[in-house]
């Protein structure tokens, strides 16, 4: 999600706020528990995408 | 509503509707812009990941017909062009996850919408940071092999 303020108003009014990507789930129903989950587990799997990596190839020469 | 326009009266209005500036003015600072490109490469990327993701399965597999099996499969990884490939799969794997966590700081600190092309240009500088000295180490190799 992400609303932006509002740019500063035209001379035909003013503009609708910025927004960018998705938004939110209103509430705490399944969808906003979905969305918390692709989330999170995305912040998971970069620890565990990038730790492999380097307890592979990095550390201590890597495994063989 | 109810009083009847002159003909072209309508027609009027609804151009006038259409000239107010709308989210078509000023709601898509993606459109064209860095942050359309950002969306681009996370969806390349994204597939490119995946499509490793089942040869490495794969490879890795082969562990269980022993070790022979295993080794001869993963000499392929040591091939000069195979290791660019892994060059370009590191470089994925790395804008993936900067862009990704981008998306992620600006879906939980929406503030954050407001900065969104500089926290572009700053995940490109972690990226660029990054890979100077990865593309050293997996290039040495290969430079090696050519030249």
């Amino acid at each position: 999600m992400a609303v932006r303020e509002a740019p500063p108003a035209g001379p035909n009014g003013p503009a609708e706020p910025v927004k960018i990507g998705r938004d939110r789930p209103a509430g705490r129903g399944a969808e906003f528990w979905w969305w918390l989950f692709m989330r999170l587990s995305g912040l998971v799997l970069l620890v565990l995408a990038v730790g492999h990596v380097l307890i592979m190839h990095v550390i201590g020469d890597g495994v063989d | 509503m109810s009083e009847s326009a002159r003909p072209g009266e309508k027609m009027l209005a609804r151009a006038k509707e259409k000239a107010r500036p709308t989210v078509r003015t000023f709601g898509r600072p993606y459109r064209g812009k860095e942050g359309q490109w950002a969306w681009l490469a996370h969806r390349v990327t994204g597939v490119a990941i995946i499509l490793f993701l089942f040869a490495h399965v794969a490879d890795t597999a082969l562990v269980g017909w022993g070790p022979e099996a295993y080794n001869k499969v993963v000499s392929v990884y040591h091939n000069p062009v195979i290791r660019l490939l892994e060059l370009g799969l590191v470089a994925a794997v790395i804008y993936h996850a900067l862009n990704g966590t981008r998306i992620m700081l600006i879906d939980f600190f929406p503030k954050l919408a407001d900065h969104q092309r500089r926290l572009f240009y700053g995940e490109m500088a972690v990226f660029v940071t990054a890979m100077v000295p990865i593309t050293i180490i997996i290039g040495l190799p290969v430079w090696d092999a050519w030249f």
